[in-house]
This record gives structure tokens, sequence and C-alpha cells, in this order.
């Protein structure tokens, strides 16, 4: 998925900031024209003039330096935070904000409401906040210098408003983002770089949440719509959030300004027709129309239809009233787009027939500003929907857009700023008439984007076994570690993988079988499951997360079906690590023979080892009902449950594991029941102490300890538990995992390293020691090496979900973008 | 319970630590695109009354904000500026903001107040940082670095106070332990950009996630393989998730979708996307949430249309 991996790539940190402090010409320049935001005295100091590129105020750059007050302020009582290290001071700058402070407060402070009031203020909150009396503090905290408030140029220009309202619109339905016409150049001339900046940006970061099933394309789209509404030219601006920029962003803008500039300057009924044609046939629209369908329709949805609310419903009603079409023509046709003299007397006639009308909708109309005329047609229109949120939003907000829109060109002398408007556009359009070969269309563009991905997916393989040799380049790995890898993944997975991975598993209850599996299910209540199965997984988890809590998912072809010596050659299989063929082996064993445990047992254990606890679980199961008191089942079940965080079944197992020893049935039997459910963990735990006091040399009782503990999170005592586990029995390759994974969770990932090499030492086929060191490598933050072990995991285990998860975080950290494209085409495959 | 206006579009709504029905508001004007900002505090009495406590205005857009746990009167804003705010509301107006924090490099979003060391504070930034902040020192005592995309949310653990998460537009959530130098766990939650993230209140390993695949993930720290369950949340991004302070299972989320629900996540109807309650009184995002921790089930939305309600989650908000 490409939006996926553009959304990553810009990885590398931010670049500073201009410098350039937040320029609010614009914002007051808005608030003005709204009449909504009473201007407060703090709101005018707070603003500063424009900041814009002219340079006509200083840089308001925020914070000051770490300064002497605050760091006497501080103390040594401010920086209690254990393990931090010393608190980050700057001596220097400390020292030199001390002579300033002498020196007086500079003059703008005295601008900001009084000297004693900036000067009362920190000492006030000081002696509030800290219950002493520190010594006298300078504003050092306070404001940055202020310019004075810029004077508005005759005027007020248009709003701005609806241009981010378009925009916001758009990802609610189909209406063309642009439709309230390009910024008068005027007024886009009074944008500082600084403010350009910030409108592309946070479009660009906001349209990306909006759109993000439709593509960074899409969204960038829409936001390029946004910015040749407002007349900024993306190419112009300085790049700052680096995760915002990408060539063909530029190019989509330029479709974006293209189509802006082929209109003319807006009279409201051009504008309304323009829409309206926009809307039949525009475009955008047409783009528009697609996302609509595809988010709304029936098919491959992600919305429920359900919880959609308005949005389906306004769907239901799109047919029956075919809006923005059909009232835009309705209204180009009442009033006449040639002359605006002509315009503007038509639309006042409106006004007046509509006033009534009007007062109903100002009570809908939720923004700040006040409702102005609009057309008959307009609000016979909005009169008809009967949706609320329609009628209240993404209507409205057109409606007051576009009433808005009227009088802001009547106040700003539009007669004035036609010809100029004019002028600039067809300029404009010029410059765009000669870039365009270059650029293209955004909709062919996008194709040509798309194309590549096939070819991508089938090279993937190769890609990734490259991806290897360089990680075993770069990383210094042990050659022959990583030849290894490259042959396994190569040879070994990759030329089947594709496949296998695509044919989902089924569900398979052996027939024959169902009396046993009922008695399994009465026995241990399906209830009890409920809680370790949570819900289904979606997607990620693939098919065996679908499956039944606790049924075993049996793989779809099998050549090992109907061979009779099937058990020894999962053995056999087993033995040589190759766990993906002994599990088949085992499970046409168990296919033939569902009563068998032993097989059942192995084929748990081999699931265990390939990082699969779900199916270990229902394998472990099928050997537990065949025979019940097996106690490596137990201590397995035991194992796997902790591993899936089912507490109270892995506590029940790891009970019934003592209970079926001879040599400790007394003491389980003795120590009774726990008093109640929250300490029934503390319960069997102290019932193993007792055990392992008794018969200190077992060490399968230090194994089960060390589960335990870890169960109830007391990392500590189960490191030690496994330690002395592992001082009886070295070479017990999955004991070592277990330290290892309990020393990564007690946050001691370096430990940890050297604990599971030693289990790969034991058992280089160990499929869960490779991922748990990739986990461990990645909480170093090594990610590329990280990558490298969980590319030999999955070689072992390609179904291994989750560690395709893990892999594409590594792959992202590690900056390796490419390969994760592959990844993510190949998980989705 | 109660409805506030806001001049401008209100993008975050937390509920006083100290006082009950007193709510802080953070908004910014054209949607926060550009313009200004302005940090409202409100009390609403139990009756639905309502008056304006304080109000500051701010050169950029405020995306939210957070109170002290330590004294009653200070909050802080993040704003798109990149700085933090802090006022005092004790104070007159003139002499707010008391401080202020510049730091980060691009718009800060997400400010989270540590409700045990109560002298600390997270904030997270659009520069793919978060930063550990004290009143009491002068520039911010750690960044953490590692993101690759935008840092929308921060969370401190309730139960350790030295452990908090990051969500994050590069796909992922990162759990940090104070004590350590990288993130504890690197969890790979959504195939989009997760824009909220919160922790269970009574399992410490319990988290919950909310992306713009429009879902709702709960995850076990000890198990980050794999969700615990995937709630088909909105019919739009999710814009915040928010365990209640009073149950474990129960959950809030708001969306791009303007809705609020509430899901118990104990419920096998979770799973199949069917919320305990859906709240649509808002006609534009709904992209700020809170629940009282001072009153069991009362909880607070803000969006976009320019208003904050307060209601009781029984029932539903009434102006």
């Amino acid at each position: 998925m490409s939006s996926l991996r553009d959304l990553v790539a810009g990885s590398d940190m931010c670049t500073p900031s201009d410098g350039a402090g937040p320029s609010n010409a614009l914002g007051s320049l808005v608030n003005t024209l709204l009449g909504g935001a009473g201007k407060t005295q703090e709101q005018l100091r707070e603003l500063p003039g424009a900041a814009g590129p002219s340079g006509a105020g200083p840089s308001t750059s925020f914070a000051p330096p770490p300064s002497a007050a605050e760091l006497a302020l501080a103390g040594g009582a401010g920086m209690q935070v254990p393990g931090l290290g010393p608190p980050r001071l700057n001596h220097a700058a400390a020292e030199s904000f001390m002579q300033s402070l002498h020196a007086g407060p500079p003059p703008q402070f005295q601008q900001l409401g009084g000297p004693a009031a900036a000067g009362a203020a920190p000492a006030e909150w000081d002696a509030i906040f800290h219950g002493q009396d520190s010594r006298p503090m300078g504003p050092t905290a306070l404001l940055p210098p202020q310019p004075p408030p810029m004077g508005l140029p005759g005027a007020p220009p248009p709003l701005l408003a609806p241009h981010f309202q378009a925009f916001i619109r758009s990802a609610l339905g189909p209406s063309p983002s642009s439709a309230s016409g390009p910024l008068p150049p005027e007024l886009a001339a009074q944008l500082s770089v600084a403010d350009k900046v910030r409108i592309r940006d946070r479009s660009t970061i906001m349209a990306r949440q909006l759109y993000a099933d439709q593509g960074d394309q899409f969204a960038d789209a829409q936001v390029s719509h946004l910015l040749s509404s407002l007349r900024i030219d993306p190419r112009e601006l300085p790049a700052q959030l680096s995760h915002a920029h990408h060539a063909d962003w530029h190019e989509a803008w330029r479709a974006g300004a293209t189509a802006a500039a082929a209109r003319p300057h807006p009279s409201v009924a051009a504008e309304l027709a323009a829409a309206g044609a926009a809307a039949a046939a525009g475009q955008i629209p047409a783009q528009w129309d697609a996302v609509w369908e595809q988010r709304h329709g029936p098919a491959g949805s992600l919305a429920r239809p359900a919880s959609t609310g308005w949005a389906s419903e306004f769907a239901a009603q799109q047919p029956q009233q075919p809006q923005p079409a059909a009232w835009a023509a309705e209204f180009a046709a009442a009033a006449p787009a040639s002359a605006w003299a002509e315009d503007f007397a038509a639309q006042e006639k409106q006004a007046q027939a509509t006033a009534a009308e009007q007062a109903d909708q100002s009570q809908a109309e939720r923004s700040g500003g006040d409702p102005r005329a609009t057309s008959a047609a307009l609000a016979e229109v909005l009169g008809r929907s009967d949706n609320p949120k329609m009628r209240n939003s993404r209507f409205m907000q057109f409606v007051s857009k576009m009433s808005r829109g009227e009088l802001t060109f009547q106040d700003n002398k539009v007669v004035e700023s036609t010809p100029q408007a004019a002028a600039w556009a067809a300029e404009f359009g010029g410059q765009q008439q000669q870039q365009r070969p270059a650029g293209g269309s955004w909709a062919a563009e996008f194709a040509q984007q798309q194309a590549p991905v096939g070819p991508r997916q089938q090279d993937w393989v190769d890609e990734f076994a490259r991806g290897v040799a360089d990680l075993r380049l770069d990383e210094g790995l042990d050659a022959g570690t990583a030849e290894q890898l490259e042959a396994a993944w190569r040879a070994g997975e990759a030329a089947t993988w594709a496949q296998e991975f695509n044919q989902m598993p089924y569900v398979v209850v052996p027939q024959g079988d169902e009396k046993q599996y009922e008695e399994w299910e009465r026995i241990y209540g399906q209830g009890a499951f409920e809680d370790s199965f949570a819900g289904p997984s979606m997607g990620a988890a693939g098919a065996a997360a679908a499956a039944a809590p606790g049924e075993y998912v049996f793989s779809e072809h099998n050549p090992f079906l109907g061979n009779p010596d099937a058990q020894q050659k999962g053995k056999e299989l087993f033995r040589q690590g190759i766990l993906s063929e002994a599990a088949l082996a085992l499970e046409a064993e168990v296919r033939a023979h569902p009563n068998n445990a032993e097989a059942w047992r192995l084929l748990g254990t081999v699931h265990a080892e390939n990082d699969d606890d779900r199916q270990a679980i229902a394998a472990m199961m099928r050997a537990h009902s065949a025979d019940p008191s097996n106690p490596e089942v137990l201590l397995a079940l035991g194992v796997s449950h902790t591993n899936e965080l089912s507490q109270e079944q892995a506590v029940s197992h790891l009970r019934a594991w003592l209970a079926a020893q001879p040599a400790y049935r007394q003491l389980e039997a003795a120590a009774g029941q726990a008093p109640d459910s929250s300490q029934r963990l503390s319960h069997v735990i102290r019932m193993f102490e007792a055990a392992s006091a008794s018969a200190p040399s077992d060490p399968e009782l230090h194994v089960a300890l060390g589960v335990l503990h870890h169960l109830g999170r007391k990392y500590d005592n189960a490191v030690a538990a496994f330690e002395r586990a592992l001082q009886l029995r070295p070479g017990d390759y999955s004991l070592w995992n277990k330290l290892g994974a309990t020393l990564a969770n007690n946050a001691r990932s370096g430990q940890a390293l050297a604990a599971y090499q030693k289990a790969l030492d034991l058992k280089p086929n160990y499929m869960r020691a490779w991922t748990n060191l990739g986990i461990s490598y990645a909480n170093l933050g090594d990610y590329p090496r990280s990558a490298a072990y969980y590319v030999r995991a999955l070689g072992l285990n390609a179904g291994a979900e989750h560690v395709w998860a893990y892999l594409r975080t590594s792959l992202a950290c590690a900056g390796h973008m490419e390969l994760m494209g592959a990844v993510e085409g190949k998980d989705l495959g | 319970m109660g409805r506030c206006r806001t001049a401008f579009n209100a993008y975050s709504v937390k509920f006083s630590p100290f006082y009950e029905g007193r709510i802080a508001v953070a908004t910014a004007q054209n949607f926060g695109i550009i313009g200004n900002g302005k940090q409202h505090v409100f009390e609403i009495a139990p009756n639905g009354a309502l008056h304006e406590v304080a109000q500051y205005d701010t050169q950029d857009g405020l995306y939210d904000c957070a109170w002290s746990e330590a004294n009653e009167n200070i909050l802080v804003s993040a704003s798109g500026d990149g700085s933090i705010k802090v006022y005092d509301t004790a104070l007159p107006p003139a002499a707010n903001p008391v401080r202020g924090f510049k730091e980060h490099k691009h718009e800060c979003c997400s400010l989270a107040w540590n409700p045990a060391r109560r002298d600390l504070f997270l904030s997270s930034s659009w520069d793919d940082t978060a930063r550990l902040w004290s009143l009491a020192a002068p520039t911010s005592l750690r960044t953490f670095a590692g993101h690759t995309y935008c840092v929308y949310h921060v969370a401190w653990n309730p139960r350790e106070p030295d452990v908090f998460l990051t969500a994050s537009g590069d796909t992922t959530v990162r759990v940090w332990d104070l004590r350590q130098p990288a993130p504890s766990l690197v969890l790979p939650a959504h195939g989009y950009e997760v824009l909220a993230a919160d922790w269970c209140k009574y399992d410490d390993c319990m988290l919950a996630t909310g992306s713009v695949d429009k879902s709702i993930k709960l995850w076990d720290v000890r198990m980050p393989g794999r969700e615990r369950l995937v709630i088909p949340a909105h019919s739009y991004a999710v814009r915040r998730v928010l365990f209640s302070p009073h149950a474990p299972s129960l959950l809030l989320s708001c969306s791009y979708d303007m809705t609020v629900k509430l899901w118990d996540t104990a419920s096998p109807q979770a799973a199949q996307g069917l919320p305990v309650r859906s709240w649509d009184h808002h006609s534009e995002f709904a992209v700020g949430l809170d629940a009282s921790t001072l009153r069991e089930g009362v909880v607070a939305s803000a969006g976009w249309d320019e208003s904050v309600w307060v209601w009781d989650q029984r029932g539903f908000p009434t102006p």
C-alpha cells in the first residue's frame, strides 16, 4: 500500500521553523470580518501585525532561553525526577539572561499592560505555586516583543473562512471544495510565507487523516484545491514539515491551480454556475462521486451502514434531489451572470423575497457570522432536506459561504478588483498552460503511480533478499548466519511462500469427533475461553483467529495425509527444526487418530515453538482431553496460556500439573482453594514454593514457578526461578528462551539477547527465539538488526502475522521504506 | 447538563481534577488551520447554569489543554506554534500566561499531566517528539524521539508513574518508561495513522488505540503481536479514545464522523461495532473528549461546531 509508505517516508527529522512567529494579520482580518470574535485587550496585544515576508514585524520567537530566575526557582527540588540524569541547564544562557535582567526589561514588555502587571505576575504565581517566597523574578516567560497591531488597509478583504470550511466540508460530501472561487490576489498577498506554510502543512496533515482510505494522493489533491483557492503556490514555500511534501504533491497542486485559474474571477452567479457545471461534469466532483460511492456504497466499504446515519441518509436522498447541480443551475438561471450590477440587483431582490426564511435559517446556522442574503432557490432546496445534520452542516455551510461571498464582494468594491483579478487569472492561466505539458493531469499521474506497484510486488522476494544481503553488509552479521538466512529465504520459503500464504486454512472438525469435542467443551466450558480470545481479530490475525475459540485449525493441503508413518516423520522433522512440515505430518496423524494424545502434544509443542500459541493451546487441549493427566501437556498449557495472558487458565493448568505428579499430589490437595479469585495466583505460587522447597532438584517445579511469577509480573522472581531451572537443565533451549523473554519483559533487553542467543545455539531453527531477538533489538533501538532477525523468523514461519507487523515497524524505523512497501503489499495479499 | 459556545472551533475539553463542573476548553480559529486561539475555562452548575471563569487569547490555535494535578488554578495549553502556555486562573487576565515553553519545532497537539508525580507533564507534537516538562524547570526535562511522523497523543499510565504511551501517525503506539532510554514497546497498532490512545484505568497493561482506519483496538502490552479486540467504531477517523475513570470496560470515543460513542469492551457487541450509546449532538467533527473523575458518568465533548457539551453518559446531551 503506497499510502502507508508515503506516510512514513518523511522519516528524517523536521527542519526547524523559519523563526517567524505566528502572524495574525489573517486571524485579525477574519475576526473583523466575521464579527464573531470580540477582541479583548489581551488578544490585541497578543496579536502582532504582519510578520510576513516583507519583514514588517520583528520575529516573535517565543521562548526565552533558560533563565537564571527559572533556574533559581527550580532549585534542588525542581529536578526530583530519578533516572533522568543531570538537568539540562545552560549556564551561559542563564548568565546572559541575568545581565539582561539587570539592564531592565526591554521596552516591549512595558507595552504589555504595564510593568507592574508583568513583574507581579510571576512572583505571585510563584508564591502560589510553590508556597514560598522566592526572589523576585523578571518577566521571563511572558510574552514576546509585540509590534503594534497592523492597521487594516481600506475595506476589509474577503473572508478566508469559507475556503477552510469548504476544505473541511469536502471530507463529508461531494461538494467541490474550490467552489467559492479563488481569493483575490490583493488579499492573497497579505498572507505571509509563514502563514502559507502553516496553511499548507496543517491542511495536509488534516487531509491525510480525513482521506486515509483514499490515499495521500487524493488528500493532497484536496489540499491543492484549498491552496489554489487561496492563491498559495506551494512551490514557492520552504519545506517545513518534511512529512508533507512529495514531488507528486506539487503536480497535484498544479492540476488544481489550473482548474481554478480557468474560471473567471467570481461573481456569485458565475461561481454558482461554475459549481453546478463542475458538479455535472467537472473533474473534481467526478472524483468525489467515485469516492462517495466507494465510501458509502454497499461494497468494500469500511464504514458500517448502520452507524453512518446521516451519511447514508444523505446518500439515499441524493437520487431524489440532485441538489448541487439543480440549485446551482436554477440559481444561474435566475441571476444572469453577465454583469455584476445585474447580479447584484438580482440578489438584492431575492434577499428581500427570502427574508422571512432567512430568519428561520439563521437559527439553524451555527457559525459566528451573521447570515446574509441567499436565494429562494437555495432556501427551497434546504427546506426540502429532511436531515437536520445536512441542513445545518454541510449545506448550510455552503449556503452561508456563498452568501458571505456575495457581501464580501459588495463590500470589497468588486468593480475594481474584478479586472485586476481577471488579468491575474489570465496571467496565471498562461503560466499554467506552459507548465501543463510537463505536469499532466493528476489522474493520469496517479494511474502511473499505481502501475509500478504490480511489478514491484512480483519482485519483492528478490528485493527482500537483497535487503537481507545489505543488512549483512551493514551490520557485520556473522557471514555464515546471513548466508544461511538468505539461502533459507530464497530457496526454502520464497518459492512457495506466496501461495501458501494466500491459501487460507479452513476449519476442519474431524468426522466422528464431535462427541469428544462436545465433551471437551463441557469440561472446560466455552465461557472460560472467551477471556483469552476476546473477540475475533480482524484481517491481520488471519484465519486462525477467526476460528472459534479453542478450535484447532488444520492446513488445507497436506501431503502427509494417509501416511501411516506420519507421526514418526513429524517427530523427525521436528527434531530437524523443520517446523511447518512437522506440523503437517502431525496433523495428518491426528486426523487419522484423533485420540493420539502424544501426536497432539507434539503438534502443540511445534506450534508453541512457531510462536503460535492459539494453535498450540488448541492442540494441547486435544491432547489433554485424550490424556487428562499428562504433566507435560499441563505444563505446556500453563505456558501457552501465560503467553496468551489468560491468567486463570494458566493458573488452573499449572495447579493441575502439580496434582498430576504423585510426589506433590498430597501437597496440592492439602492446600485447598484460594479464599477468593483474586488470590488464586498467589495461592498457587505458595503451593509451588512449598513443593520446590521439598524437592529443590526438580527443574520442572522451577520452570512452573518461573511461569507463575511471570504471570504475576514479578519478573525478578521469575528470572531467579528460570535460572535455577537452567542450572539443573542447561541444555533446554526453550528454558533459555523463557529466561530471555522474562528479562526482556523486565526491561533488561540487553541481557535477554544473550539468553536468546544461547537458545539459538542449542536450536538454530527456534523461530520463537529469532522473533524474540528481533523484538529485543527493536527495544534497544537497533532496527536494522531487528528487521534481519524478523526476516529470519519469518523464513521459518511465514504465517506469523504478528511478526510481519513487527517487521514493518522495524523497517519503517530503520528507514527501509522500499522494503516496507513490499512487505505491506504481501501482507495484504 | 450544559453546553458552552465558543468563538472558535473547539479542539479539546478537560475536566478540572479539583472542581466538579469546571472545564477547560482549548479552541482554534478556522479549524486550527490558521488564525488565533482561545483558552476558555467554564464552570457548569449541576442545573446547567454556566459562567465563564476565564478566557485567554493566543496568537495561534490551541489544540489541547491539561489541568495541573498539583494546583487547582494552573492549566497548560498546547499551541499550534509549538509552544506550551501556562495559565493561572487565580491571576488577572493581564498576568496570563504566566509561563511559556517553546521547544517543539512544530504544532504541539497533546498534553498530559502526571496524576501521581504531580510536578511532571508531557507534551507531544507534529515535530515527531514528545517532551517531558516540569513547571519548576526552565526547559524540557527530556525529549522522546523515535516516531517518524506526528505524535498525536500522549497518555500517562494510571498505575506506573514512569510509564506513558505516545500515539503517532507513523502507525505505531510506543510505550515509554522514564527510566529507559528507548521505548519499552513499539506497538504497530494499525495499518494507518493512530490519532489517539488511552490506558485502561483498572488494568495497567491494557490500552486502546484509535486510528484513521475508523477502528478502535484494544491491546495488552504484554502481547503486542495481536490486538485483544477490534471495534469497527466509526465511519470516519477516530479522533479520541478514553477509558472511563470509573469502570474497567467502558470506553468513550469521538470521531470526525461527528459522533461520540460509549463502548463496553467486555460486551461481545463491541466487536460488532455496537456501542452502548451513540450521541450525535455535534454538527461538526467531534474532536475533544473527557470524563469527569469527580462525578461518575459525567462526560464532555468538544467539536468544531464551536460548542462543548457536558452530560451524563446514561442520558443525552441537552443544551
